[in-house]
């Protein structure tokens, strides 16, 4: 027998049914520009049918709506892509620019630069050389000799400066990939005891999904959720990161989060020889490595411009510095036969004219106030030196572009996987309205139905019966 | 494909920002009159645009090594041809003098005015240019002949570098000019000698005297056309350099100067791709469902 009042227990379930839908659709609609949102779909599904037994055989009546779970729209295969590139092209933009301040260092092929100084020196030499009694030409080789120096000192301040810089910068990221990971164990707790509780917690997997996106801009990392095989009946996840490259490399596992479980990274700098970072994790188990370029994110640029590429720089420089200086000494010391050098010092950062020098005793020949015979000599190096600075410069060059064109590509294709992730995750207003008004109508009808339902009990309490 | 509110503002935005940064670059192009402003905007170019310009600037200091060098000859050159003209002055007098008609007087009237040639050809030898004595060699800040007509200078040349290793000397011997190898040579003891026959008056020696004169003339005409040789060689580098400095300048300018015509032209052509994405971007972005919902 049906309950007299079953009717209204239906119409109420649906509206608050359609209630439900208009929440989510309003939430959707409230956070369509919030950052690393999904969209949300409340499920709506009929809920478990009155079966009444009538003419000695059972007849299921519909009960109405229920809702049954809200769920996050969002594929798991596009944002393993995505956060492989976003590694990737952290990884170039970051090394472009570090490249670019490099070169923005050295400031070719503009006019003040350590080319003209270098050219200004030269040409200082050979004015001298034909004017050796000249006070004014031998003041002129002293200052452009000064401006040389100067020259080379602040680019090797410079390029310390930005070694000093990345260090900080490394230890900072190491930092941020620490707090990062302890963020993601502590949700990863609270998700737990939601799932377990049947819960979808939607606005806490798309905070967890949010914090992997950010870490994968600094590292890249390879993520994993499997089923917490102590529950058969209900999603449970355990959810790991490891850092790792794209493609599954056999050896060891670098675990940063284990569900429950956080190991912390160190990074350390071996002093001699030269910056060398090794990087550890250190938890329930310590273990030890290098950080490979493979592994991409803005880190391993860091790690590696200080590793290779600075040094590299900076020894083609003091190379240039070597050059110079053995060549004039060689020149001005007649090969060691005066005991004066014209510059002392042998790299960018030190060297240095030779502070006894003046306009007055500098030597321009054999002795004979007219003679540039050495001036000419040391003039005539310009032909020789200066080629292996074009080539370094070539080289800072072709790096930048090489970094400028993977970081575009990157940056399209970052684009396209960002495309492919709105679609399937991102709120379209228009779709929220149309549920909306799809909804509406449906709470209006609802409340229609009560409405019938109460006419028809009044028919029954105050039309019925035989007391009038 | 599903397409949300997110997507259309983000490709707006990203289509915006590259037509933008395409603009800045060719405005940097435009306003720099380069089209290589740093190294990354052409490797290869750079290097070669940075060999080219310490060439060019070598060959610049090479061209004003030459003219410099140009100025002493010439100098030199004008005084080897006063020197001359002093020189067969000095040798017409004493053909003169071996005249026997001359008077003691008159013949004292000559020497009287070849002292006055050797004093000017002293004064001409301590010639200088600028700071240096033309005729001292290296020892430029020395007169290269001292009171009693000695010569004070060296006989080393003075080098300019006009080109890769190439050097030119630009001074003349002071040594080789006015004394030569021995006595016989000597500029001022020949006119000494001239000057002591005409005294003594003997027609024969004075004409002697006067010949050895005229044999030094023979020898500064030598190496005054020596000289000439030099300027000659000098010239012909001159106008090297100058070619050298022409092609330079254009190998330089067609790596790092921008084409104009072509950047303007692209320039006005994405500009007008950025306005009309503008346009079409006021357009596009707003309206949706809601604005038609009462």
């Amino acid at each position: 027998m049906r309950s007299t009042f079953a009717g209204l227990e239906l119409g109420k379930n649906a509206l608050a049914a359609q209630q439900y839908a208009i929440d989510t659709a309003g939430h959707n609609i409230s956070n369509a520009g919030t950052k690393g949102y999904t969209r949300q779909v409340s499920n709506l599904v009929t809920s478990i049918p009155n079966v009444i037994s009538a003419m000695g055989h059972n007849v299921s009546i519909g009960s109405g709506v229920t809702i049954e779970s809200i769920s996050r729209i969002r594929d798991a295969f596009v944002d393993r892509q995505f956060r492989w590139e976003t590694s990737k092209e952290q990884y170039w933009s970051e090394k472009l620019y570090f490249q670019s301040n490099i070169q923005a260092f050295f400031n070719e092929p503009a006019d003040d630069s350590l080319h003209k100084d270098l050219s200004n020196f030269w040409i200082a030499w050979s004015e001298l050389s034909k004017d050796p009694e000249n006070s004014g030409a031998r003041a002129l080789v002293l200052e452009r000799g000064r401006t040389l120096v100067d020259s080379f000192h602040r680019l090797a301040q410079q390029l310390t400066d930005l070694e000093n810089d990345l260090k900080s910068k490394v230890q900072v990221q190491v930092d941020q990939i620490n707090s990062y990971a302890s963020q993601i164990k502590d949700l990863n707790m609270q998700i737990q005891r939601a799932e377990v509780a049947g819960d979808t917690p939607n606005d806490l997997y798309d905070a967890r999904d949010k914090l992997v996106d950010e870490l994968s801009k600094i590292v890249s990392v390879r993520v994993t959720e499997t089923q917490d095989s102590n529950f058969k009946d209900r999603y449970v996840g355990v959810f790991k990161i490891e850092i790792a490259s794209e493609v599954a490399t056999a050896g060891q596992e670098l675990v940063l989060v284990d569900h429950d479980q956080v190991w912390e990274l160190q990074g350390e700098e071996a002093e001699d020889p030269p910056p060398n970072f090794s990087f550890s994790l250190v938890g329930s188990d310590t273990k030890t490595f290098n950080l490979e370029s493979s592994q991409m994110g803005s880190l391993a640029a860091e790690v590696e411009l200080l590793d290779k590429y600075l040094p590299g720089i900076m020894g083609e420089l003091d190379k240039l510095v070597q050059d110079i200086v053995e060549n004039v000494n060689d020149f001005y010391t007649k090969n060691g036969s005066y005991p004066d050098a014209f510059f002392d010092g042998l790299s960018a950062a030190d060297i240095a004219l030779n502070s006894s020098i003046t306009e007055d005793n500098l030597r321009t020949g054999d002795g004979n106030i007219g003679d540039g015979s050495i001036a000419s000599k040391i003039a005539a190096l310009s032909g020789s030196i200066g080629d292996s600075y074009g080539t370094l410069i070539a080289r800072l060059g072709a790096n930048v572009q090489q970094s400028e064109r993977m970081a575009q590509g990157e940056a399209v294709l970052l684009n396209q996987l960002l495309n492919q992730k709105e679609s399937v995750s991102g709120v379209s207003l228009d779709e929220e309205m149309t549920n909306i008004i799809k909804f509406q109508k449906s709470y209006a009808a609802a409340a229609r139905l009560v409405t019938v339902l109460d006419d028809m009990l009044e028919k029954i309490i105050s039309g019925m019966g035989i007391t009038r | 494909m599903r397409i949300s509110n997110n997507m259309l503002t983000r490709n707006f935005l990203l289509n915006l920002e590259s037509s933008l940064s395409r603009i800045a670059l060719l405005q940097n192009q435009m306003s720099s009159g380069k089209s290589i402003t740093k190294p990354s905007d052409d490797p290869v170019g750079i290097q070669n645009a940075l060999r080219f310009k310490s060439s060019v600037a070598m060959v610049e200091q090479w061209q004003s090594n030459a003219s410099e060098a140009l100025s002493y000859m010439n100098t030199a050159d004008s005084v080897l041809g006063k020197l001359t003209s002093l020189l067969q002055r000095a040798e017409e007098l004493g053909l003169q003098g071996a005249n026997d008609t001359n008077s003691e007087n008159e013949r004292k009237a000559i020497v009287e005015e070849i002292e006055q040639i050797k004093e000017q050809i002293r004064s001409l030898a301590n010639t200088k240019v600028g700071n240096k004595h033309i005729f001292s060699g290296t020892a430029t800040d020395t007169a290269p002949i001292d009171g009693d007509y000695n010569f004070q200078g060296n006989t080393e040349a003075v080098l300019f570098d006009i080109g890769n290793n190439i050097q030119i000397n630009v001074m003349v011997n002071g040594q080789e000019l006015f004394f030569g190898p021995d006595e016989n040579t000597d500029i001022f003891k020949n006119l000494d000698k001239l000057k002591t026959q005409l005294l003594n008056g003997d027609a024969a020696q004075i004409s002697a005297a006067a010949k050895a004169v005229g044999q030094n003339v023979a020898r500064v005409t030598a190496i005054r056309a020596n000289l000439g040789a030099r300027v000659n060689r000098l010239e012909a580098v001159q106008s090297q350099l100058e070619s050298m400095y022409l092609n330079l300048k254009k190998n330089l300018s067609e790596i790092e100067d921008a084409n104009m015509a072509k950047t303007i032209t692209e320039f006005t052509n994405q500009q007008n791709l950025y306005q009309a994405a503008l346009a079409v971007g006021s357009r596009i972005l707003q309206p949706s469902l809601i604005d038609f919902m009462k």
